[in-house]
């Protein structure tokens, strides 16, 4: 027999002699200490809850972030400007339409009402379709948090766009001036910045903004002219003889001076429309024997120009500059 | 709620470590004797066995989270065993009387403990069978002793106790040659009757 195989008759007369076990006390110690400690212990699961959680809020810190650090004219504008610059009128219909339909009506006005004047009250819901469609389309990038800081960086140009606005309007004005249509007074500009400039300064103009003007558009549906009732009363005495193509040249150029944001679009447009309209209203007054009106006005076109002025001006001009400092 | 018989230690093992107490309380079940006994033919003394034995099973359950399946559970069972006897035998002073087997066969015997939990019939027929015998197996030198009873407690194989015991295999053969024979040379009177005993 192998010495290291087990013996049999040993194994059997051990087991028979060795039989002892554990008292029952310590048993049940043991077997409670055990199950303490796994009720204790805290579940492996449990260990990583909040992982997903991390991981959410890393992902939105680093979405509000990039949103915070995107500028929006820089994505959306440039995409409404390049639209406007194909067709302006088409493109007001376009954004006008799929947002809000009932301000369709007051972006396309009648031409037996509306002929040849400014569209000052058609224009902010035009404006605020082309602000929904910069929003929506910022919103598509940036979801819902890069709406505010949107909002807040078209506060500080509101002023710019409604000097844009007045300067449209001055020109529209004058132009009818030349053509003997209407009187200068009949058109005060300080009303149009006072009733386009609210829009602008609501995030979300589509709630509230557009009841006015649909008050405003049943004002211009009156038959009886120069109501001076409201604000936009002056604005409906209008020539309905005007000129079609006048309106729309004229509200395409308001439409784009409300939306273009671009620096390029605003330095093209101010060299196209003032120069040549100062000047011929500084001659005109001149001519007419109004020095004083002249002075003032050329002092304005120096405050627009400044340095410039003196290169812009012709010599007759020019020259005009050191009569209202004499007198 | 019982385990099946057919779930390994294992399996049992990694369980409770997952949180079943139920799993503990099947591998106690299986285990408390074998490793009672070791302990108690090893320190000789009830009480202190059942110190070591507490201590062993606390030592478990607080290492169940490390637990990896990479040998048999009954080989980690009894490396927990060992090292708190070696820590025993260290923390007494009476590690080298316990050593000195060969002229303490009388003294060991007689501190071997009760049988607390023996079966009448079985201890009354095999009382004397059973006293020589484990005064023979208390007679064996430690490491002799040791090895016999990993092999008739835990049911280890001879890699297996040199796992636990931290020796080689050819080692561990070779005490449990030596152990074989001094048994059967101690109980060669009654070696009729043993057989007698056992049919």
């Amino acid at each position: 027999m192998n010495e290291t195989e087990r013996d049999r008759r040993l194994d059997a007369a051990w087991s028979a002699a060795s039989r002892e076990e554990p008292p029952p006390s310590l048993d049940a110690a043991i077997r409670a200490a055990a199950r303490r400690a796994v009720d204790a212990a805290p579940r492996k699961r449990d260990k990583h809850w909040w992982y997903p959680l991390a991981a959410a809020a890393t992902v939105a810190v680093l979405a509000v972030g990039i949103i915070q650090l995107t500028p929006p004219e820089q994505v959306a504008p440039t995409i409404v400007v390049a639209d406007m610059t194909v067709a302006p009128r088409e493109a007001n219909k376009d954004q006008a339409r799929p947002v809000a339909p009932a301000d369709t009506k007051i972006v396309e006005p009648s031409p037996a009402i509306t002929a040849g004047s400014p569209p000052a009250t058609p224009a902010p819901p035009a404006q605020a379709s082309a602000r929904r469609a910069q929003t929506a389309a910022s919103g598509s990038l940036a979801g819902e948090g890069g709406q505010a800081p949107a909002t807040e960086k078209d506060a500080p140009k509101q002023p710019l766009a409604a000097k844009r606005e007045l300067a449209a309007q001055e020109k529209l004005a004058s132009d009818k001036s030349d053509a003997g249509a209407a009187n200068t007074a009949a058109s005060p500009p300080p009303a149009t910045p006072a009733t386009s400039a609210p829009p602008r300064s609501e995030p979300f103009p589509a709630a509230a903004a557009p009841e006015p003007r649909r008050d405003a558009y049943a004002e211009e549906r009156k038959p009886a002219p120069n109501t001076p009732a409201k604000a936009a009363a002056p604005q409906v005495a209008r020539s309905p003889a005007a000129p079609s193509a006048e309106e729309a040249q004229m509200r395409s150029r308001v439409a784009m001076a409300k939306i273009a944001t671009t620096d390029e679009a605003k330095a093209k447009e101010a060299s196209a429309r003032s120069v040549e309209e100062w000047i011929k209203r500084i001659r005109d007054l001149k001519n007419e024997g109004r020095l004083d009106e002249a002075a003032k006005e050329l002092a304005a076109f120096r405050n627009e120009y400044g340095e410039r002025a003196d290169a812009l001006l012709p010599a007759d001009l020019r020259t005009t500059n050191a009569q209202p400092a004499a007198k | 709620m019982p385990a099946p018989a057919a779930t390994t230690d294992e399996d049992l093992m990694l369980a409770y470590a997952a949180g079943d107490a139920a799993a503990f309380d099947a591998l106690y079940t299986r285990h408390k004797g074998g490793v009672y006994r070791y302990l108690l033919r090893q320190c000789r003394q009830g009480g202190v066995a059942d110190e070591l034995f507490q201590d062993v099973w606390m030592n478990l359950i607080r290492a169940r989270a490390s637990y990896a399946p990479t040998a048999k559970f009954t080989t980690w069972l009894y490396r927990l065993a060992h090292n708190r006897l070696i820590d025993h035998y260290r923390a007494s002073a009476h590690l080298t009387l316990v050593s000195a087997d060969d002229e303490a066969h009388e003294e060991t015997v007689a501190a071997l403990p009760g049988a607390r939990g023996d079966d009448p019939r079985v201890r009354a027929e095999n009382r004397e069978l059973g006293e020589r015998l484990r005064a023979a197996v208390a007679a064996l030198p430690p490491a002799q002793r040791e090895a016999f009873l990993l092999q008739q407690e835990g049911g280890l194989s001879l890699a297996e106790i040199a796992a636990v015991t931290g020796v080689g295999t050819e080692t561990v053969k070779s005490r449990l040659r030596y152990a074989l024979a001094k048994l059967r040379g101690d109980l060669v009177d009654l070696d009729d009757g043993l057989r007698e005993s056992l049919g």
